[in-house]
């Protein structure tokens, strides 16, 4: 096992160097650079610049110069925060996004998982029927739309919950709700479908023939092979929400880290898109391999070797 | 990454078994009756038509154009009742004449008609009517029973009722009017950018499947590769390439949402061309194009149009996101997308800012999930 999670991880290298390498040029080769101001400065500060920055140097160079830092675990300096480096600004933002979208992530799990297993144990009744309903509900509508009505039923109308911010108790209530809603309709809707395949196949009927009791025969043989769907499909979606919702992050105003792709981008924060670009990748190369390794132990047909 | 593509022939298991003498019903029709069967999926088609046609012919008949500007009616709420508010017409009357620099009677608010006696030094300059029709609520603005010495008269103007059933903006813009507007674009961007991906994916993954081996694996590898990169990335870097422009919105989704679609094709590619009718096609000598066009690619439209119905709201869902994000189309021209970020940002003190176009993207995606739902119920009901 110990070998397969190193030979896993050896081949997420070449995959992340491509990425690094398409995101550099890419991010190079756009018009405008991280010091173009509305405002003319003087030719001498920009050489300045540019110099502190490594920028005066021919791109091949700058590119192997980035590589090796990152080997080094270095993201380099911010552009436009000129105070930070991006190893600092992830330092701050990635606890505050890793913590919104982990509870978002569990409670999705929970809830989503109890839901859809109800639904599938009493198909075609009013309980399948509301649980559909509101899964198809939270599926379809959109996070920046669910975002701003909550803050304005919590926050505004009955100020039950902070409407935004960060810090104050509470503040965490809404950001995670719009976060795990959709997640937990659709955690709901594979468990529900797998369930209700699972519930007609041989393993369970000889396991209830045997004269199981029923919570047995449920939680120990159906909703392993049950959730096995869940597992696949929550693996890249935690690493997603980890790394940061930009709209939840935007309209709540939380300091997290989903905001500085896109502000980066915008800047030519070439620095700290990519350093976006790195931590993103590296969440998902290490969720598909949990992902694998639960699977591993979740299905006994699966082996690694 | 690579999953098993569900390998379900969509012909397969509709024939229709009524004997033989029974006329045959073919795939489409069969799926016909049993998308007319599924009240969801009719009720959404319905609505779909209706918020199409209000999107299209909409912002023609609407009473207000979407880009004109009410100073005098700015954050006015949501109302059935017809702008101005009686209790406004005095105010709004001598406020504006006021700057006139004359000596006003009392106003008098007869039905339509706003009128008050005028009188000044000098003989009353014709221009002042200015004033009042700079105004958003008067129209037909004229002096009557003007005097000998013309220093005195009686001030007229009609009153413009104007109807904001949804409410106006921060700039003093129709709500109902950006909302149809919005409805057209971003029902325009879905359907394009769906037809892209729809091109582009169909015609890489059925290359990809038919001619498999190395070709095929790398292909797949740079679509993997692609699917890696955020999306939001692409589409940054393309605005700012080529600037923001509503044809680029629509290539950028197109372009990120191909990926699904050429997985799905490549499967289905995968299964098809190991079948008799495609190695006869072979055996006579047909070109690979052809073989392409002619057989393997109308065999893959079953999941290929049902993907594609589901494609449509993330398409739309995608440019409010870009919208949301100021990345979308600019003003004055508007989105769904940019009307419910505009409401987020108004929620206290203007709330139906954000809940007209909310109510009105929700409906477009729940239709469109419901029709997308009911349109893979009836052309693949093994996939239920």
């Amino acid at each position: 096992m110990l070998l397969y999670v190193l030979r896993r991880f050896a081949s997420a290298v070449p995959t992340l160097f491509v990425i690094v390498t398409i995101a550099f040029f890419m991010l190079r080769l756009a018009p405008g650079g991280p010091f173009d101001l509305e405002r003319p400065i003087d030719p001498l500060i920009i050489e300045n610049l540019k110099r502190a920055f490594n920028m005066d140097k021919p791109l091949p160079q700058q590119y192997m110069l980035y590589l090796w830092n990152l080997l080094h675990g270095d993201l380099g300096p911010s552009f436009t925060r000129r105070d930070f480096t991006v190893n600092d600004l992830f330092r701050f933002g990635l606890p505050v996004s890793v913590q919104i979208g982990g509870t978002a992530i569990a409670i999705a799990l929970v809830f989503g998982t109890v839901l859809g297993s109800l639904a599938a144990l009493r198909q075609n009744s009013w309980v399948d029927y509301s649980v559909v309903g509101v899964a198809t509900f939270g599926i379809t509508i959109p996070p920046f739309v669910v975002a701003p009505i909550l803050s304005l039923i919590f926050g505004v109308y009955f100020g039950w919950l902070p409407a935004g911010g960060w810090g104050a108790p509470g503040s965490m209530v809404l950001p995670v709700a719009t976060l795990a809603l959709p997640q937990m309709a659709i955690v709901a809707r594979l468990t529900r479908g797998a369930t209700i395949e699972v519930l007609r196949s041989n393993h369970i009927r000889t396991a209830r023939a045997y004269g199981l009791p029923s919570w047995v025969v449920l939680y120990v043989h159906t909703l392993r092979a049950s959730i096995l769907p869940v597992v696949s499909y929550l693996g890249p979606t935690a690493a997603a929400l980890m790394t940061g919702s930009v709209v939840v992050e935007t309209i709540f105003g939380i300091p997290g880290i989903g905001r500085y792709f896109v502000q980066g981008a915008l800047g030519r924060d070439y620095t700290l898109v990519m350093g976006t670009v790195v931590v993103i990748a590296v969440f998902v190369v290490v969720f598909n391999l949990i992902v694998d390794i639960l699977y591993a132990y979740l299905d006994p047909r699966v082996r690694y070797d | 990454m690579t999953e098993a593509p569900n390998i379900v022939p969509a012909a397969a298991g509709i024939a229709p078994a009524d004997g033989e003498m029974a006329l045959g019903r073919s795939l489409f029709q069969d799926a016909w009756r049993r998308l007319r069967r599924n009240r969801a999926a009719v009720a959404s088609a319905v609505v779909l038509v209706v918020l199409a046609l209000a999107g299209l012919i909409g912002p023609m008949v609407a009473p207000h154009s979407y880009d004109r500007i009410y100073p005098q009616y700015v954050r006015v709420p949501a109302s059935f009742e017809a702008y101005p508010k009686e209790d406004d017409i005095v105010p709004a009357f001598e406020s504006a004449l006021a700057r006139a620099r004359i000596t006003i009677g009392a106003t008098e608010v007869n039905g339509n008609t706003v009128s008050a006696p005028i009188s000044d030094d000098e003989p009353l300059d014709p221009r002042i009517t200015r004033y009042l029709d700079r105004s958003d609520l008067f129209s037909n603005v004229r002096i009557d029973q003007l005097s000998a010495d013309g220093r005195s008269g009686v001030m007229l103007a009609d009153v413009s009722r104007l109807q904001f059933i949804f409410g106006t903006d921060n700039n003093g813009r129709d709500l109902l009017a950006r909302i149809l507007i919005g409805i057209r674009i971003s029902l325009a961007i879905g359907v394009l950018a769906s037809a892209m991906a729809l091109v582009l994916g169909v015609t890489y993954g059925a290359i990809a499947g038919y001619y498999g081996g190395k070709i095929d694996s790398v292909m797949m590898r740079i679509v993997d590769i692609f699917y890696s990169l955020p999306f939001i990335f692409f589409v940054i870097l393309l605005v700012v390439f080529f600037g923001r422009s509503f044809i680029l919105i629509f290539i950028a989704i197109g372009a990120t949402e191909w990926l699904d679609m050429s997985r799905i094709v490549r499967g289905q590619t995968l299964t098809l061309k190991r079948q008799e009718f495609v190695q006869a096609a072979e055996a006579l000598g047909a070109t690979t194009s052809g073989i392409l066009k002619r057989h393997i690619i109308p065999n893959t439209l079953g999941p290929v149009v049902v993907y594609a119905t589901l494609l449509i709201p993330k398409a739309i869902l995608l440019e409010s996101l870009l919208s949301f994000l100021g990345l979308g189309v600019q003003e004055p021209l508007t989105s769904l997308g940019l009307l419910i970020s505009e409401g987020a940002e108004n929620i206290r003190g203007a709330t139906w800012l954000l809940i007209f176009p909310a109510v009105t993207l929700t409906m477009i995606l729940f239709a469109l999930n419901f029709l997308g739902d009911g349109l893979r119920d009836a052309l693949d009901p093994k996939d239920r």
